[in-house]
């Protein structure tokens, strides 16, 4: 390696493991960015995965959302469903999308993606009502006192056939 | 001997030799490979233009740049091939790739394949994306760039490395380890800064999720100081790793770290994740690793022993 080409490749080095020191822990550092700079460093680190937040589980372990369906017939009668798949790594991913309904942006487009393919799987059902749950996870002291773990409802949404026709 | 020698000289330390980068290689390799059979099985759900998420809504939530499934299905169109032949065919080439960059058959267009192959994977799944997801496409840039192929590779029986540029093997096992320091200390710090992960209830949350669960942790109720132990040995090997890997008790260090990972995959049920943070280690620690349990640096009996 030529002298030139060695001092290249430190300073390459340098510049990506800089950035990403720069975006490695929780804190959201894009905010303060201007977007002149933002934009480019969101692309590479789209390429090169530099722009990581190291924050898997932490500084909280979070807690985990489900959604449970409930489809209704034109008869009036009701079925449940979940989303659910009988491999671990695809139920990750599915539960990760769920998450993503912490993002209030995202809610609508989501409860609405999910009722679709709901009613698509269920095509004798009229309307679909989802339900968003999280899991409400006691802390260690309060299990001593008695306290359980419960799925609590965060939200409904209700979707007819004849709004997606 | 000065600083700047003697850092240099730490920072070089055991980092000649190709054969960790080999295993960097087929282990990631091998989770590139495993996450495609499990997409393949998956695909039309997680990743079809009208599937669970469908692209028009999940696409337009990231920059037109990225590289997108869209794309893909955009530039095979004109061939007459639907959206959803387009993820078929991309995640055959993927899953091609990745078998050709674990046997090192043609390495670096492999790993270009392999990596090019992935981002529309990730970036339009961004949704069902977890922290694999960014670890793998770390990995997958470096296959790219580092020379991952001059050992247990078909390209080094073939001969192809014979002229090649030693330098860039230990300067490519330099970046893994300054990587995997930030990726433990920004792990570390942010969790140090969480209370759950002091009193144990990080530990606690993480048995309990549904997603994770691989039994019931309520047995642990009764022995809540190993929670907390557990939460707080997380917390002090991630925080303390960037520093002793410096040090004599690099090994030791590095071996609870894989320990950690490990207990990750019993414990959480996430295999993969924990394997390539284990290759991730090995490519950037594993001649320390070896010398430590052998007492010598060569791999195999039948090569040169290096300096």
């Amino acid at each position: 390696m030529t002298p030139a080409a060695r001092k290249l490749a430190i300073g390459a080095a340098a510049i990506h493991l800089g950035i990403a020191a720069f975006f490695s822990t929780h804190w959201q550092v894009e905010q303060f960015l201007p977007a002149v700079v933002d934009r480019p460093l969101k692309l590479y680190g789209a390429y090169t995965g530099a722009q990581t937040h190291f924050n898997f589980f932490a500084p909280t372990v979070s807690t985990q959302a489900r959604a449970q369906f409930v489809l209704t017939r034109p008869d009036g009668s009701q079925a449940r469903d979940e989303l659910v798949t009988g491999n671990f790594e695809a139920n990750q991913r599915l539960a990760m999308m769920f998450t993503f309904y912490g993002v209030p942006e995202a809610r609508p487009f989501l409860a609405r993606a999910w009722a679709v393919h709901m009613l698509n799987r269920h095509p004798d059902a009229e309307s679909v009502e989802v339900r968003v749950e999280v899991l409400d996870i006691p802390t260690l002291a309060e299990i001593k006192a008695g306290k359980g773990s419960r799925w609590v409802e965060i939200d409904r949404t209700r979707l007819a056939r004849r709004e997606i026709s | 001997m000065r600083f700047p020698e003697r850092a240099r000289a730490i920072l070089s330390s055991d980092t000649a030799r190709a054969e960790p980068l080999a295993l960097f290689r087929i282990g990631l390799a091998a989770v590139a490979l495993l996450q495609a059979m499990v997409l393949w099985g998956y695909r039309d759900l997680l990743l079809g233009e009208y599937g669970l998420v469908p692209w028009i809504i999940s696409e337009p939530m990231t920059d037109p740049l990225f590289l997108k499934l869209s794309h893909v299905a955009a530039l095979l169109h004109p061939f007459g091939i639907g959206s959803d032949a387009s993820v078929s065919i991309l995640l055959l080439v993927h899953a091609a790739s990745a078998v050709a960059l674990m046997l090192g058959y043609r390495t670096r267009p492999a790993a270009i394949a392999t990596w090019l192959t992935y981002l529309p994977l990730k970036n339009t799944g961004f949704l069902f994306t977890y922290g694999l997801g960014s670890l793998l496409l770390i990995g997958l840039f470096y296959c790219v760039l580092m020379p991952v192929g001059r050992a247990w590779s078909m390209d080094e029986r073939a001969g192809r490395f014979r002229d090649a540029d030693p330098e860039w093997v230990p300067l490519s096992v330099i970046v893994l380890r300054i990587h995997l320091c930030i990726v433990y200390a920004a792990a570390g710090v942010s969790k140090a800064m969480g209370e759950q992960w002091w009193t144990g209830d990080a530990v606690w949350r993480a048995l309990s999720l549904p997603q994770f669960q691989q039994f019931d942790p309520a047995p642990f109720l009764g022995f809540t100081p190993v929670l907390q132990g557990a939460a707080v040995a997380s917390v002090l090997v991630q925080l303390f790793y960037p520093v002793l890997v410096w040090t004599r008790l690099r090994a030791l260090v590095v071996f609870f770290t894989e320990l950690l990972h490990f207990a990750i995959a019993a414990f959480l049920g996430l295999w993969l994740f924990s394997l390539v943070m284990i290759v991730f280690n090995a490519g950037a620690f594993g001649e320390s690793l070896w010398r430590a349990l052998f007492g010598r640096a060569r791999f195999l009996p039948r090569q040169a022993a290096s300096g």
